[in-house]
């Protein structure tokens, strides 16, 4: 069967295309595992949702809406906040209450914004992508958000609110 | 004749042999070291402990098995501490290696010595 080939003798399985052939299936497969590899280390989109879920947890224990929005409130202290992880862009946290009584002020009151002000903007781009028809997927070089809602009653007052947690992380990415 | 045109394409065949062996053994040990290696255990553990940290209520403890990382800087022979946190800025960094190290921050304020290790246990325990 060989006979008729023109590399008789063996020459044909050594090739210079399998060399070839087996540099394109190793970088392939190189490109593969460290692509899979640096997802697995993405935890951004957790940590988000870790950050506005453990304010929220937070703020709704005991919730005192004049105690929040007097100026000595200070979110860092109340919910055992590093001020110094906001200080380099890896985190962004936004607080707002809302009173949901018919007739008050509807306007929500902005309680704090810390970290980089800028993804405020990136995620409002994160939550349309959501929440176009079909959904896409968030954009993997913006920061990863998460928006949480609870809905509290002030003891004292016995009115209902609404706090809004919008959080996002982009620690590990180059910014 | 035959014999010696038959030796050369068994030659020929078993060098190819040898080498498809060496060339996969090769991308089988890749993915191997790629996932199990100290870079990888650093880059998980550092990630893994700080979400831990910032998922936690008041007044909680939680005790990770943290063997895998002992067995690791076994391996590699590094002496040192596998473990530094530092809370100022809130940062944890995982060290397998004399020359490697993977850090990742979290956002919550712990006080000092809040994160300890049991060398004896392989354990790393986190209070709040």
């Amino acid at each position: 069967m060989l006979k008729n080939k023109k590399g008789v003798g063996g020459e044909i399985y050594l090739s210079p295309f399998m060399f070839i052939f087996w540099i394109i299936i190793g970088v392939g497969v190189a490109a593969g595992v460290i692509l899979f590899l640096s997802g697995l280390g993405d935890i951004r989109h957790y940590e988000a949702s870790t950050l506005a879920v453990r304010t929220l947890d937070c703020l709704s224990t005991n919730f005192n809406y004049s105690l929040l929005t007097s100026a000595g409130f200070n979110l860092y202290e109340q919910c055992a906040l590093n001020p110094k992880a906001f200080e380099n862009d890896n985190y962004y946290l936004s607080i707002s209450v809302e009173n949901t009584r018919r007739g008050s002020n509807q306007n929500p009151v902005q309680l704090a914004e810390l970290g980089a002000k800028s993804y405020s903007a990136d995620c409002a781009i994160q939550i349309s992508r959501l929440l176009e028809s079909p959904p896409k997927l968030p954009h993997k070089n913006l920061p990863q958000c998460s928006v949480r809602f609870v809905y509290v009653v002030d003891k004292e007052t016995n009115e209902n609110y609404i706090i809004r947690a919008a959080a996002a992380s982009q620690q590990g990415v180059k910014k | 004749m035959i014999n010696d045109k038959f030796g050369k394409v068994l030659a020929s065949t078993a060098i190819f042999l040898i080498l498809n062996a060496l060339f996969f053994g090769m991308m089988f040990y890749f993915v191997y070291s790629a996932t199990n290696g100290s870079v990888m255990l650093e880059k998980t553990y550092s990630r893994q402990i700080a979400l831990i940290a910032d998922s936690m209520k008041q007044d909680t403890e939680v005790i990770l098995n943290v063997a895998p990382l002992y067995e690791a800087r076994e391996k590699t022979g590094y002496k040192g501490e596998i473990f530094d946190v530092n809370y100022d800025n809130s940062t944890i960094t995982i060290k397998l290696t004399s020359e490697g190290g993977n850090s990742y921050q979290f956002f919550t304020q712990l006080d000092y010595g809040d994160i300890s290790w049991d060398d004896s246990k392989k354990q790393l325990i986190i209070k709040t």
